[in-house]
């Protein structure tokens, strides 16, 4: 009876001590699964966090670049329509129009030195800089054979077909680099401020 | 036969009477040049206000100032679509119109003339119309239909008077090497030349019409003024003018 008893109190303690192996079992799985999805959580949010710093980081770079871009835009723009205006009155001679050509071209040229001196040019901002960087190149390309056709004095027989292809170039490279620019500014909210300027 | 004696009064007053007859011939001589002028300018006043009016309608319906060459005019089809960048490539060609583009086997005379011929530099404006008999330079300069047309190859001639009937010629000789000339047709195109060279020959010396291969305008008058013993002749050569505009100019 006694050794019934105690193999009863074997038993039970045995019970109890794979049940408690169990439920300790079932407490540090479950207690590991809150640990892994609270560390879920925690990355989730650090993630969501690093992105927006980022974001605002990228934000801030693009405001401030355009800070700096804007008004050397906008001067190289005012220059060219000022000089555009005066050629749209008559013209009364070839040397008024090489006179207008030439401020033309030290226009591009001015515009092209104040934008690469710019500096800290955000890495979002590369594609739209080498568009505007090859328009710059096309630009004064095209200017200085205009030029040269008008000093030339063989007006009705130069071949102007190198002036006309590089003017197709240039107006395609000065669209594609506004748009580019449009799109990166779009994309961060930004785009009232490309429209505050136009 | 008996011979009539006048008295010596008759004979002053008849004297007075062929004097006053030869004074008021001369006068009128001399103002000639002036009243035509007066009169000229004053129809040249209208017939430019007729020409501008027509113009405008013309454009408003919108008229092509020609025929161009499809292969020419289209630069931006192969590069990209849609309508902003066709608006930007049409601008670089629109104003250079005097060349190649332009198919001259299909116009005729109608398709330039009348047009209006600008010169800023002696303020000239004046409406150039086909022909250069008498007829036709009484009511302004007039082309020299054996000529080529305004903007081909040869030498496109314009003729006009320098010191009657408006005088529209008169200050040409004043034009130096790079002054420009506009000819503008009805339909809207344009011509511009670029003067090169100025040169005195006799009437008889045609060979001066005879062209290139350049694309060359003469506007030709008599000289010296008042007199047509020599022809002025007044050279250009066609130009482009090459826009100046940023694209982005027209399209923000």
């Amino acid at each position: 009876m006694i050794k019934l008893k105690s193999e009863i109190i074997i038993f039970i303690a045995l019970i109890s001590i794979a049940a408690l192996l169990a439920g300790y079992n079932v407490f540090s799985v479950e207690m590991q699964k809150i640990e892994t999805s609270r560390q879920i959580e925690e990355r989730q949010r650090f993630e969501r966090e690093m992105l927006e710093e980022l974001k605002s980081r990228e934000t801030r770079e693009l405001a401030e670049y355009y800070q700096m871009y804007r008004p050397i835009k906008a001067e190289f723009v005012g220059k060219v329509a000022e000089l555009s205006e005066e050629a749209q009155d008559k013209i009364v001679n070839v040397w008024h129009l090489k006179e207008l050509t030439t401020a033309r071209l030290e226009a591009v040229v001015e515009y092209r030195e104040k934008l690469t001196g710019i500096g800290d040019l955000p890495e979002l901002l590369d594609t739209f800089y080498n568009y505007e960087l090859e328009f710059i190149e096309s630009d004064i390309e095209a200017i200085s054979i205009v030029l040269s056709y008008y000093k030339s004095e063989s007006y009705s027989t130069y071949d102007d077909t190198e002036i006309k292809k590089l003017y197709k170039n240039k107006n395609l490279l000065f669209l594609k680099a506004e748009e580019e620019l449009q799109r990166v500014y779009g994309k961060y909210n930004l785009g009232y401020l490309l429209e505050e300027s136009s | 036969m008996k011979k009539i004696k006048l008295s010596k009064s008759k004979k002053i007053k008849i004297l007075k009477i062929v004097t006053a007859v030869i004074a008021g011939a001369g006068l009128l001589f001399l103002l000639y040049p002036s009243y035509t002028n007066i009169v000229g300018r004053v129809r040249q006043a209208s017939v430019l206000s007729e020409w501008e009016t027509k113009k405008e309608a013309l454009q408003e319906e919108g008229k092509e100032p020609f025929e161009i060459d499809e292969n020419y005019i289209t630069p931006s089809e192969d590069i990209i679509e849609g309508d902003k960048i066709d608006k930007i490539t049409e601008e670089p060609y629109s104003r250079d119109i005097g060349k190649e583009e332009i198919d001259y086997s299909i116009l005729t005379a109608e398709d330039f003339f009348p047009l209006k011929i600008k010169i800023p530099k002696i303020e000239l404006e004046w409406i150039v119309n086909e022909g250069a008999d008498t007829v036709t330079l009484k009511q302004g300069p007039g082309h020299i239909p054996e000529t080529p047309l305004p903007g081909d190859t040869g030498r496109s001639t314009i003729s006009g008077h320098r010191t009657t009937y408006g005088a529209p010629f008169n200050k040409i000789d004043r034009l130096e090497d790079g002054d420009l000339i506009y000819l503008e047709t009805i339909k809207g195109g344009t011509f511009i030349y670029a003067v090169t060279g100025l040169e005195i020959v006799k009437p008889v010396d045609v060979y001066i019409l005879e062209g290139t291969d350049k694309r060359e305008l003469l506007l030709t008058s008599c000289y010296p003024e008042y007199s047509a013993v020599e022809r002025i002749i007044l050279i250009s050569e066609l130009l482009n003018i090459y826009p100046l505009e940023l694209v982005s100019a027209k399209n923000k």
